[in-house]
């Protein structure tokens, strides 16, 4: 008797969490999706939306930097590369920062002693050659800043501009234009024609910027890859 | 320049249209292999997951290489697992793409000076696109898809299986003009469905 | 499909034709119609199996290519043809190319049989229940022989495994359909709708408790037949990497893969034949239906909508249910659903013999408010869920400053936490 009531009562167990769990997939499909559409959907650019402490690739701002290569020191795994000039005036003449090597670990830039080495929020590193994400932040030797701890220096700048504008595109052509910052995105509405915007049907690589200017490389490379 | 308009000038369009078209359907039906060797796997997982949609542009993953469009080496390769990457990488079949996604995976990273990790997973396989990240974002994940896309819609697929493509006479079709600037491509309010 | 032929050769004006070469043509045609329907159809169910997973679990699913993604299949389709076909070095040749036929043609040419609407059935054959149980098996050859042609452990596994579970349930299956059978004394599917009516309470589900339960037994079974989750060993990911098609790649994968997903609209199908009153259109009679080529239109779009409602439901449960281990599908299959579907035939058989006509209405509007009822507690659920779910999850925090931004949310989330912290700052 005690078997036959557990068969049954295992046929009930079953019906009514089986209706159950139908039922909380169920409530979902009448809930909105929390999905961020990344590239092209999102209210604001993704860069916006990232929590505020979030580690993306470092940038270095060199008009602030006195070059004390505290932070080469600091790598653990030596993905930056610092070469002062002796002699008078002092220029930095190298600030290399391998992003591809970087773990954004963040060790470097808690002995910067002026903070202008910085995490920024950009997190969009892909390339199509390797050597793209090792990024030469001294373009021309510039001098050391004269800027000592404690003291504030210059302005820092927005976030992420430095690194915009010398982070090239996959094919490793300069980014036509700097992107907006996010400050300004993010006060200025959308406006409406952009709301309006129709997808077109395969919309499924980035809209291509209007810059009829950059020129396309001269033979696209196969997917060998690097040798 | 063409050698099917010089062979058919009637089908020359038609054959080209049908090139751009296959190109459409293959780059929006990109499977990736369900693989990971260490903590990218992590992130690789999240990029199909709610929040960073994977499966809006028919990304989805396959447990199975054999039916796989694109490997994505996810972490550190040990010398040890660098056989067995190389292997499911001969199981995919062709075309077939190879994404080295994190630091590891581009140079070795924090384990660049390690006995046992590949400096880098090009070293293994001809790697198509590198993520910089440490992990990368699942966002910066769907960005490198998204210029596997590109890859594969600049390679004729028609042409190539015929043996008639890379032809540096005719760099079809031209690469579009910027990509990765998709930080500055966000459009307002999200839409329905 | 003779008569048919016979009918389309005399409107065609080619009676002198030698009658093979006539119904040759017709079933030529009529073949390619069918499997150019079942395609679109499996097509377009993977498309909506990627919808509903997307809103199963929070995301958006498929929305770029095409309005909401609708051509997803398409580009599914095309890039499995243009994908190379790897055969593996170790592999019975033949037997791994001749694999996917089996499955293919188990489940296309069950369909031929599939009574879409009122005239709208390739071949309405006299045995259809029958026919459709039995070419379905088909499905077991193909499985196998891919398991076993891969050369490969899982593969054969996942073949061996969907053997076995195809015919273990393919008993509780028939015995489930035979009940219906009984009630309607006749093997055709269009005879079995044709007794049936258009409202709910004259459909085989709700005619009597027995009917009821056994509804629920032949859906669990065809399900399980169809190798879906919660019953998809044969191909499950975690274990088995893919099951029996783990070798395949390209378009004998798709072979695989579209079979699987015409499956699921074919027991649907079965399921609206048998228990859902099929093409029936309430307050319509049969013989209204046949005369108006406009109720014909309606009565196929019923018949489609309830269809693809039974899909839904399973690839709901997909993304609802997580996946049985082999002894609790085999004791599933041999302790649970045979020996009920045993009791419901044997309850059935009863009922036709014992209960006089009267006593049937009752019964039968009684089932019928019992599971209206149910389905209203089932719908409380839905939204008790959406009431109570959700509010220890956060799930909008990352949105920033945007107008779905809730403090409010915030704090219930982080409520325990930051009154842990006041305490914390206060002693
Ligand atoms: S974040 Fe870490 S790994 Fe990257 S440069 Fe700084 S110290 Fe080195
Ligand atoms: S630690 Fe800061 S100030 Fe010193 S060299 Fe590095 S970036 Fe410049
Ligand atoms: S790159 Fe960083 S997160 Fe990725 S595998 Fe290496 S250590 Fe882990």
């Amino acid at each position: 008797m005690r078997a036959f009531i557990e068969y049954f009562a295992a046929i009930g167990r079953t019906v009514v969490t089986l209706g159950d769990g139908l039922a909380v997939t169920g409530s979902y499909f009448l809930r909105r999706p929390v999905t961020l559409q990344y590239p092209d959907r999102t209210e604001k650019p993704m860069v916006a939306l990232l929590p505020e402490r979030s580690r993306g690739m470092l940038e270095v701002d060199l008009d602030r930097c006195p070059g004390c290569t505290a932070c080469e020191t600091a790598c653990p795994i030596g993905c930056i590369r610092i070469e002062v000039s002796k002699g008078k005036p002092r220029l930095i003449t190298r600030f290399d920062i391998d992003l591809g090597r970087c773990m954004n670990c963040g060790l470097c830039s808690e002995p910067c002693p002026t903070e202008c080495l910085k995490h920024t929020k950009e997190f969009e590193g892909g390339m199509y050659k390797p050597d793209l994400l090792l990024i030469h932040f001294v373009e021309q030797p510039v001098p050391v800043a004269p800027v000592k701890k404690g003291e504030p220096g210059p302005p820092p700048k927005p976030l992420g501009s430095i690194l915009r504008r010398l982070l090239t595109d996959p094919y490793g052509r300069k980014r036509p234009a700097p992107a907006p910052a996010p400050a300004a995105a993010a006060s200025a509405p959308a406006p409406p024609v952009a709301v309006a915007a129709p997808q077109p049907v395969s919309a499924s690589t980035p809209p291509v910027s209007a810059t009829p200017s950059a020129a396309p490389p001269s033979t696209p490379a196969t997917s060998g890859g690097p040798s | 320049m063409d050698p099917y308009i010089e062979r058919s000038p009637d089908g020359a369009v038609a054959i080209g249209t049908l090139d751009s078209l296959l190109n459409l359907a293959r780059k929006n039906s990109e499977w990736y292999l369900l693989f990971a060797t260490a903590c990218c796997g992590i992130e690789l997982m999240q990029t199909g997951g709610p929040r960073t949609d994977a499966d809006r542009f028919g990304f989805v993953f396959r447990p199975t290489p054999r039916q796989a469009d694109t490997i994505i080496l996810a972490g550190t390769i040990t010398y040890k697992m660098a056989s067995r990457v190389r292997l499911l990488y001969e199981q995919m079949a062709e075309p077939r793409y190879v994404i080295s996604m994190g630091s590891c995976a581009n140079t070795g990273g924090p384990f660049y000076d390690s006995y046992p990790v590949v400096k880098g997973g090009d070293l293994i396989l001809p790697v198509d696109v590198y993520v910089a990240g440490c992990p990368p974002r699942p966002e910066a994940l769907i960005e490198a898809l998204m210029l596997v896309q590109d890859k594969m819609a600049r390679e004729p697929w028609l042409r190539k299986a015929r043996g008639r493509w890379p032809d540096p006479k005719d760099p079809w079709p031209q690469p579009s003009a910027v990509l990765g600037s998709c930080a500055a491509a966000a459009k307002g309010p999200t839409p329905k469905g | 499909m003779q008569l048919l032929a016979e009918r389309i050769a005399t409107w065609l004006g080619m009676e002198g034709l030698p009658r093979q070469a006539v119904v040759a043509g017709v079933v030529l045609v009529v073949a390619l119609v069918v499997a150019t329907v079942v395609l679109t159809i499996a097509g377009i169910l993977t498309w909506a199996e990627r919808r509903v997973a997307g809103r199963t679990q929070s995301r958006v699913g498929p929305n770029r290519v095409g309005p909401l993604g609708f051509l997803q299949w398409v580009a599914d389709g095309i890039k499995l043809i243009t994908k190379e076909d790897v055969i593996p070095a170790a592999a019975d040749r033949t037997l791994f190319r001749l694999a996917p036929y089996p499955v293919i043609v188990g489940i296309f040419a069950a369909f031929a049989s599939v009574p879409f609407g009122q005239k709208l059935i390739a071949a309405d054959l006299n045995v259809g229940v029958l026919y459709l149980m039995a070419i379905t098996s088909l499905v077991v050859v193909g499985v196998l022989m891919a398991g076993w042609a891969s050369n490969n452990k899982w593969a054969l596994l996942g073949g061996v495994r969907s053997a076995a579970q195809i015919v273990s349930y393919e008993v509780p299956s028939v015995l489930a359909a035979l009940s219906v059978v009984l009630l309607a004394g006749t093997l055709s599917l269009q005879g079995i709708i044709g007794k049936q009516g258009g409202w709910p309470w004259e459909w085989y589900l709700f005619y009597n408790p027995f009917t009821f339960v056994a509804f629920f037994l032949f859906f669990t079974s065809a399900v399980a037949e169809g190798n879906r989750t919660p019953f998809d060993l044969p191909e499950a990911e975690s274990e088995l990497v893919a099951g029996y098609n783990v070798e395949y790649s390209g378009m004998r994968f798709a072979g695989f893969f579209l079979g699987e997903f015409a499956n699921v609209y074919l027991l649907s199908a079965i399921a609206t034949a048998l228990f859902f009153g099929g093409w029936q259109i309430p307050g319509v009679t049969p013989d209204m239906q046949a005369a108006s080529p406009v109720w014909q239109a309606v009565g196929v779009g019923l018949f489609a909508l309830k269809a693809g409602t039974g899909a839904f439901v399973v690839l709901w449960l997909r993304w609802t249910m997580p996946r049985l281990r082999v002894d609790q599908l085999m004791g599933l299959c041999y302790r649970y659903l045979l020996p009920l579907s045993f009791a419901m035939l044997l309850g059935n058989a009863a009922y036709v013999w014992l209960v006089p006509q009267w006593a049937a209405w009752v019964v039968q509007g009684a089932t019928t408010t019992v599971g209206l009822a149910v389905a209203g507690v089932f719908v409380r659920r839905v939204f008790y869920h959406i009431r109570h779910v959700g509010d220890d999850v956060s799930l909008d925090l990352a949105r920033g400053e945007s107008g779905t931004f809730d403090p409010q949310l915030q704090v219930r989330v982080y409520g325990a936490f930051r009154r842990r912290h006041a305490g914390d700052s206060a002693s």
